[in-house]
């Protein structure tokens, strides 16, 4: 049994006279298993929003099913199996990072005790540590998206549907997330994620699907995807120039084309990573 | 569910009590009710007077308008963060915004009326306790047998008609007291006086006894009047009209004797519970316009129909008491009458006797009855919100 699955959804919008506006979703179907990361790529206005309410119960399709451990979307057994990081946060601005992971602990239905450990725990974990008793009113768009992240985790759901978790985080952030949700699928969690930023889920996912209009244009594996059959990179090291042109004249003997051949860059990630990690380290 | 419940609402008023506007209007209800009157009041009886009606406007006008308002708001952080906390379900959320909403008309109510309590120990702040009527002893004006004590009974001077009410002796050393009274014109002409009967004391049985009384307008429908206090256990109050072209109506509950002062806390606490009963029904109403939608449109709409629920009973230009004469009176009435009187007959959000009471420096008489039917209007209201609030797909 798939942890998600998204049968054929169909989602039109009506403007406050009943008039049809937007075709937000137009035939979408999908399924995600249990330690499987699913990503859906596109554009603003694509409809991955509309399909993540869909799946949590909040928007009702006009038709097709969904299915969340075998519950109908909104049930309580689904939405207690489910944790939810919306595009906006969601967060109550007067209350304390703390006080907000308290409430959702209450609401997954923790002791108090419990829900106390685990608030210290997660406050460590996404690194609000230092800002646990500040308003949330007065936090970065980041550091809320860290506390809404660490209100998902505080119920243990088995699904986590995660709606541009990385918007708003800096790079170690973003690199956090990543880890977080490599975690997730390590403890067999099935992860919903969505971006338009297509760098941001090219290393978390299993799979992608690339929405747009409300209709799945290509789907699939990242390897089945993006694999490219007609070249091949090799790289050697060290850097030794005499070797590489050796390399270079072999390949052209055989008949094969040289593409490219040039000393490869780092990441912007990676180099602001390591310096980071450098100047943190002092 | 209740746990759920209990924590959403927990954390919504948290959440409303923390911003500085709340903290601001928090100590300004501390200390309207004395700052006012202390501006307001021209010397201690002044204050007094000026204590009473703050005390009274606030409760039965600031405070339900202001629950409106706050209904209408109060859902907003629920609406905006609360669908996605995902293990309650919406209607949970409905009901602790609910809970915590009637947290907050609590609470204000609290800070209102210690900041009235303050103002009430003096002397001169205590209220009449209202000796009623034991019956009507001659009614020549009384239709039929079953007239209750709201039902006003008509003398005609014309007629020599009067009216007689029988008191049992209250316990003070001088005799005075109020009446409220209706008038109905036969000519078209002013009336002569400013009070349009006399009031006589009499000792039951004895007609030589008769007094006349010292009779004083109060306002264009109220008069009072006192005497020495005469000898016996029973009195009779005798009200005989004496301008030709005015019959005079009063009913049993619209005359008393004052019989002693008394401390003003219990009314004054009686008062908010019925202001806060009224509350909580306006912010039901307005929460139930709100959990069909979040837009301030619906909102405003539903502030709208609340408005016209709380002050057209007040706006009408005739009262209940002025629809009655006329209905008396006049037998055909044109449309914009028959729109008034319908205005009149609305249900009034607040028992108003009650309040008038009060701000006339009346005890007043507790009635339960009031405060919990309004209570359980808006407790009836509020699962019916809930589950239009739960239905509703909340897109953005
Ligand atoms: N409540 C709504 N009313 C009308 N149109 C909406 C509503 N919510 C979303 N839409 C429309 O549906 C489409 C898909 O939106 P959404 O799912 O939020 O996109 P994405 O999350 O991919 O950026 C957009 O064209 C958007 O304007
Ligand atoms: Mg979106």
């Amino acid at each position: 049994m798939p942890a998600v699955e998204i049968r054929d959804i169909r989602k039109t919008f009506r403007d406050f006279l009943g008039r049809r506006r937007v075709h937000a979703l137009d035939g979408l179907s999908f399924s995600v298993a249990a330690g499987e990361v699913y990503g859906l790529l596109g554009p603003n206005g694509s409809g991955k929003t509309t399909t993540f309410k869909i799946a949590l119960g909040l928007l009702r399709p006009d038709a097709g099913s969904v299915s969340v451990l075998g519950h109908a979307p909104g049930t309580l057994a689904a939405r207690r199996a489910t944790g939810y990081l919306p595009e906006d946060s969601a967060l109550l601005p007067f209350l304390t990072a703390r006080e907000s992971l308290r409430l959702h602990g209450a609401l997954a239905g923790l002791s108090r005790a419990e829900s106390r450990r685990k608030t210290d725990e997660l406050l460590e974990k996404v690194g609000l540590k230092q800002a646990a008793d500040r308003r949330v009113l007065g936090f970065s768009k980041g550091m809320q998206r860290r506390l809404g992240i660490a209100g998902v985790l505080i119920g243990d759901p088995q699904v986590f549907i995660l709606d541009e978790p990385t918007s708003g985080l800096d790079p170690l952030g973003a690199v956090e997330m990543k880890h977080l949700i490599a975690d997730l699928r390590k403890q067999g969690k099935a992860v919903l994620i969505s971006s338009h930023l297509l760098g941001e889920l090219e290393n978390v996912c299993d799979r992608v699907a690339f929405l747009n209009q409300g209709r799945l244009i290509s789907a699939g594996t990242l390897e089945e995807l993006l694999r490219e059959k007609e070249t091949h990179e090799l790289r050697v090291s060290p850097a030794d120039p005499d070797a590489i042109m050796a390399l270079e004249a072999l390949a052209k003997e055989r008949g094969l084309k040289v593409v490219r051949s040039k000393a490869p860059m780092r990441s912007l990630e990676a180099f602001y990573l390591s310096v980071l990690g450098k100047d943190q380290a002092k | 569910m209740i746990v759920r419940v209990l924590a959403i609402a927990a954390a919504t008023l948290r959440e409303s009590t923390r911003s500085a506007p709340v903290r601001l209007a928090a100590l300004l209800l501390l200390l309207c009710v004395p700052v006012m009157a202390w501006l307001v009041g021209d010397g201690e009886d002044g204050r007094v007077w000026a204590a009473r009606t703050f005390t009274v406007e606030g409760l039965r006008l600031v405070l339900p308008l202001a629950a409106a308002v706050g209904g209408a708001f109060v859902l907003r952080p629920a609406a905006r963060a609360g669908w996605a906390l995902l293990p309650a379900r919406r209607g949970e959320w409905f009901a602790g915004a609910a809970l915590a909403g009637l947290g907050m008309i609590l609470l204000s109510t609290a800070l209102f009326v210690s900041g009235a309590v303050v103002m009430a120990p003096g002397e001169s702040a205590r209220v009449v306790r209202p000796v009623r009527a034991t019956g009507l002893v001659a009614a020549p004006g009384t239709a039929t047998g079953a007239a209750s004590p709201a039902d006003r009974h008509w003398a005609d001077p014309n007629k020599g008609q009067a009216l007689t009410f029988a008191f049992v002796r209250p316990d003070t050393a001088q005799l005075a007291g109020e009446v409220e009274f209706e008038l109905v014109w036969t000519q078209e002409a002013a009336p002569a006086r400013g009070v349009p009967f006399d009031v006589y004391v009499l000792a039951p049985g004895s007609e030589a006894a008769r007094v006349k009384a010292e009779a004083r307008s109060l306002s264009r429908r109220r008069a009072s009047f006192s005497a020495a206090m005469p000898a016996g256990d029973a009195l009779h109050v005798q009200l005989v009209p004496n301008d030709p072209v005015l019959i005079v109506g009063v009913a049993e509950q619209g005359i008393f004797l004052d019989g002693g002062r008394v401390s003003p806390l219990p009314g004054i606490l009686w008062l908010a519970l019925l202001a806060v009963a009224a509350a909580a029904l306006c912010m039901a109403v307005s929460l139930w316009f709100r959990s069909w939608s979040t837009a301030p449109t619906a909102a405003l709409a539903g502030l709208l129909l609340l408005a016209a629920l709380t002050l057209l009973p007040g706006i009408a230009p005739t009262g209940r008491m002025a629809a009655d004469r006329r209905a008396a009176v006049e037998s055909d009435k044109d449309a914009m009458q028959v729109l008034e009187s319908a205005a009149a007959q609305l249900p009034e959000l607040l028992p108003s006797a009650a309040f008038d009471a009060y701000l006339r420096g009346r005890e007043v008489v507790p009635t339960p009855g009031e405060a919990a039917r309004r209570g359980l209007i808006a407790l009836a209201l509020l699962p019916l919100g809930a589950v239009t609030f739960r239905r509703r797909q909340i897109a953005r």
